[in-house]
């Protein structure tokens, strides 16, 4: 390695993007999907001032505060975040533009035991020919094996490439059975049985070559209530999805939903409905700017969520709202104060 | 955003280690949202990486 000195330039790899929060900042390494924690002053550093040589970064801070300066490099290289250079000129940033050539690229769908499965042919077609590309499938009541297999295998000859489907439980859900669903459908990329009798546990099924998560468990999912968790759990952290993010709502961009009772909307538990299944065609509802207005609303736009950290790895939710009056407002099941840095119990 | 005053920290401070097991802690009933298709994956340094989460469509 070539050694450092003071006329060189310290260089964050181009995947390694910094976020600034209002109490600390991350930098997201988006090819390794992680990231590293770091004081606001090192986000300054890294942003404002890094066109810098080390030695004019140090110049613009207290004398005393040098050696905290190559603590917070030698930091970021133990990390593999960045490195020294004597021309930085020859590292360009990512280009974090973001486009997407289909018109929809998910959905949900909700069932219950009221919703005629007779719909969902039409569904799938319409998704298709808008070049949707996952689906994810949401009964809440109890649907046997049989049902299952054959409403997934309509699916056949679509758009779709990524499914996931949550099931209330059934007697028929032996874990055999359940495998020969994931791997007579390669398009499952996670299968949830819920409401189980007190089985709680998750199996990696392999199925064409790839693992996909066969989930258990007792938790009652049979409203769509149970959507707009924010965690880190759910973070997202790639170039596409972080492209998208700062661009785009992490959740409702190019989404579609049904709900339970046929009604076309952005998300099931939002009000707004813009016509039923059966009288109205999605790719006609997808070019009303009412329907679409959400899509462009970005965490920048989010109260509280703009000071935060992770607002670009994270997902909005803009249906459960701390204050229902206000679209802008935080999400509501959303736990952590980027004030404190700290998440709520 | 709000104004903030950035300070030199240590990087030993408890705000600027990784996110705690309990930060982590199950969300009851709470399921990730579709279209990621990826749930968190932190791999070990030094791993070999292959394409990075999200990516698998435009990879087959």
């Amino acid at each position: 390695m070539r050694r450092r000195n003071e006329a060189m330039f310290f260089h964050l790899y181009a995947c390694c993007v910094p976020v600034k929060g209002y109490r600390r900042s991350i930098i997201c390494d988006l090819q390794r999907a992680s990231f590293l924690f770091i004081p606001n002053v090192l986000f300054e550093i890294l942003t404002i001032h890094e066109k810098k040589p080390i030695s004019a970064i140090k110049k613009a801070y207290p004398k005393n505060e040098s050696k905290t300066i190559d603590k917070y490099f030698n930091h970021l290289i133990s990390h593999e975040y960045g490195f020294f250079t004597n021309s930085p000129a020859n590292f360009p940033k990512m280009n974090l533009d973001w486009d997407d050539p289909k018109i929809i690229s998910n959905a949900i769908l909700d069932f219950d035991e009221s919703t005629p499965l007779t719909y969902m042919p039409a569904i799938l077609e319409q998704l298709s020919s808008l070049l949707c590309e996952a689906i994810e499938f949401r009964f809440f009541n109890a649907l046997d094996a049989a049902t299952v297999r054959e409403t997934l295998n309509q699916m056949e000859g679509s758009s779709i490439r990524s499914v996931y489907v949550q099931i209330g439980y059934h007697p028929t859900h032996s874990k055999s059975a359940l495998q020969s669903v994931i791997r007579e459908n390669p398009r499952i990329k996670r299968l949830l049985i819920h409401s189980t009798p007190g089985v709680n546990h998750t199996w990696k099924i392999m199925s064409n070559d790839q693992e996909i998560p066969l989930i258990m468990t007792s938790d009652k999912l049979e409203t769509e209530n149970c959507c707009g968790m924010v965690s880190p759990q759910f973070f997202s952290i790639s170039v596409q999805s972080f492209a998208e993010f700062t661009n785009h709502n992490s959740c409702m961009n190019k989404k579609v939903s049904v709900d339970r009772l046929g009604y076309i909307k952005n998300c099931p538990s939002l009000k707004k409905a813009y016509g039923h299944i059966r009288t109205t065609k999605i790719a006609d509802v997808v070019k009303r700017p009412a329907f679409t207005y959400m899509w462009s609303i970005t965490k920048d736009h989010v109260l509280v969520c703009k000071d935060c950290e992770f607002r670009y790895i994270c997902h909005d939710c803009r249906a459960y709202r701390l204050d229902n009056a206000n679209l802008y407002s935080k999400p509501l099941k959303c736990k952590y104060d980027p004030y404190s840095a700290k998440w709520e119990n | 955003m709000k104004k903030s005053n950035a300070k030199f920290e240590s990087l030993n401070s408890k705000l600027f280690k990784s996110l705690e097991k309990s930060d982590l802690k199950k969300v009851k009933g709470g399921v990730p949202p579709i279209w990621t298709m990826a749930e968190v994956t932190i791999l070990p340094k030094g791993s070999d990486i292959g394409a990075p989460a999200g990516w698998d469509c435009y990879c087959q």
